[in-house]
Order: structure tokens, then C-alpha cells, then sequence
């Protein structure tokens, strides 16, 4: 793996298959956490750009309008039925899906030490917030998705790279116990134990989930912070 | 603004420099005192808007509550 540096029109790094397999694995399980699947979001992603090269969607084009408006009526219909009807799975008074581990609650806090503003707040947002962070983790994947050891991320998607392997790295945390900066320390040891100089020449080697999990937090920390840098080298360029 | 022991100092002051537009010095200086005294107000205002930035913040990862002015 080689850190990311400022090129023309995005960031440049490497990782080798195993690297790429093992990191996009983790963004498309934290989407399955919120909710989301990373490869639906790309597969709509891929749909709507294909429709805008062929010009499906040409706003100039009255028929595509009249089209896209019947859309919007069938999806309001559909809405006002799934209303109206009550044997929906979820219970009506089912307040909005309360995080159900560690892992959750670092990606969806609470956003009030109030515990009843929370809840209102919780119920107003989280959907969307959560909605956001799997289109950020669907960026993230496509970033390794590829077949070359080259990682691309174009200067518009650095964003969402950046804030989706963050939300990686809490989810990780959550499941290493990092609580507070010594238990991060721990982690942090564990991880260079395990993949430092000396491990490669007496053949130290990864044992367990715990010990992976120690590699991949060190590995996206390491590979955050070298995008944060290459972001930060190119606006003070500008 | 509340602190934790994962996300990345120099994350936060990206965070801050991107989303709330502050200088990188200010930036800094408002995260380190996030990081030593464990929480600082980042932002305040209107009820509306403070919903919007703290929601803003969680879709970046970083725990931010609101909360009333006494």
C-alpha cells in the first residue's frame, strides 16, 4: 500500500488485491449496517449516468418530462398507499429504529444530551444522515474496485472518501474496545507488532479477527491521514 | 463539538475548514480545544441551522449535540 499524493484532477495511491478486497469488504459491510447496499447505490449511480449520455433524460425533451412526471406521480401513489395501508411490517408506533450496537451508535449519535430532543432529533434525520454516509462508502468501494493496484479518487470525491473511511475506522474502533487514547495506543502497538520489520523477519503473523482488525484500523488511519495531507498540499497550492 | 479518541486531529481540522469555511489557524486552535477540554461550541445560532450542522457533522463521523442557551 502507498499513500495518497496530489495529481492533476484527483489523488493517486496503491494497493495490491488483497488490500483493495479486504478494505472495500469493510465499506460495504459498515453500508449493510445503516442499511444501504454499496453495490445497489452504484448500480443507480451507473443507471442515471448511462440515461444522461444517451439523453433519456434530456430536460429539453417535453416527452422525457411528461415521463419523469409520471414517475414522480406513480412513486406519490405508491407512498400515499403504503400510508393508507396498516399491515406494514413496522409498527405505526414504532419510534424511528433506536442503534442497535457500539458500532451503530458511533455512526448515528445521539444528537442532544437531552435524551427527549434526541430522540425527536433522531427521528428527523437519521435516515438521511445515514443515507449519506452509504453514498460516501459507495465512492469509497468504487475507489477499489478496480482491477488496477492504482487508487483514483477525483478531487470532487475526496470528500466522501475521507468521511467514509472515517466512519470505517469508528466502526473498527468500536469492535477493538478504542475507547480513550491509551487503548488506542494498544491498538496501534498490536498493529505494528504484527506488521513491523521484526514481524516480517521472525514471521509474526495475523492469528485471529482482533489481530486483522488491529492491521486494517492501523492500515486506513495511516492511508486517511496521507489524503488529509495530499488534500491539504493542494489548497495551499491554489 | 464532543471529543473521541478515534478520529484523526488533523480529520477534524479539515472538517472544520470545509464545512464551517475557517481558516486553517482557527481550525487548529478550535480542535486542539475540542481534544483538551473534551468539548467546545463550534457554532451558534438559530435552532434551525444549528440542527442542520450538527447533522452536517455526523455525516462526517464527528459527535456533535445541540443544545439550548441558558
Amino acid at each position: 500500500m502507498l499513500g495518497f499524493h496530489p495529481e492533476r484532477g484527483g489523488y493517486v495511491a496503491q494497493a495490491d488485491p488483497t488490500e483493495r478486497r479486504l478494505v472495500r469488504g469493510l465499506a460495504a459491510d459498515v453500508a449493510t449496517m445503516l442499511g444501504h447496499s454499496v453495490t445497489d447505490i452504484l448500480k443507480q449511480r451507473k443507471i442515471r449516468k448511462e440515461a444522461t449520455q444517451a439523453g433519456d433524460a434530456d430536460p429539453l425533451d417535453p416527452l422525457a418530462q411528461y415521463e419523469s412526471e409520471l414517475a414522480d406521480l406513480a412513486e406519490l401513489s405508491g407512498r400515499i398507499a403504503g400510508e393508507l395501508s396498516f399491515d406494514s411490517d413496522e409498527g405505526v408506533d414504532e419510534p424511528s429504529r433506536i442503534p442497535m450496537d457500539d458500532a451503530i451508535a458511533r455512526l448515528l449519535p445521539d444528537m442532544s444530551e437531552d435524551p427527549a430532543l434526541a430522540s425527536e432529533l433522531r427521528s428527523m434525520t437519521q435516515d438521511s444522515v445515514a443515507a449519506a454516509k452509504a453514498e460516501n462508502l459507495a465512492t469509497f468501494f468504487a475507489s477499489l474496485d478496480g482491477d488496477s493496484d492504482v487508487v483514483w479518487v477525483e478531487n470532487e470525491g475526496a470528500s466522501a472518501w475521507l468521511a467514509a473511511s472515517n466512519d470505517i475506522r469508528l466502526v473498527l474502533a468500536a469492535r477493538l474496545d478504542i475507547i480513550d487514547d491509551s487503548s488506542s495506543e494498544q491498538v496501534y502497538q498490536r498493529a505494528s507488532y504484527l506488521t513491523g520489520e521484526e514481524a516480517a523477519e521472525v514471521g509474526r503473523a495475523v492469528e485471529n479477527q482482533d489481530d486483522l482488525l488491529a492491521v486494517l484500523f492501523a492500515m486506513l488511519t495511516w492511508w486517511q491521514e496521507s489524503l488529509l495531507h495530499a488534500v491539504g498540499m493542494k489548497a495551499r497550492r491554489r | 463539538m464532543h471529543n473521541d479518541p478515534i478520529n484523526l486531529m488533523s480529520y477534524v481540522e479539515w472538517v472544520f475548514q470545509s464545512y464551517f469555511g475557517m481558516a486553517r489557524d482557527r481550525a487548529k486552535q478550535l480542535m486542539l480545544q475540542v481534544h483538551e477540554d473534551g468539548r467546545a461550541e463550534v457554532s451558534r445560532g438559530q435552532r434551525e441551522q444549528m440542527e442542520a450542522d450538527a447533522q452536517a457533522m455526523h455525516r462526517y463521523g464527528l459527535w456533535a449535540t445541540i443544545e439550548e442557551e441558558k
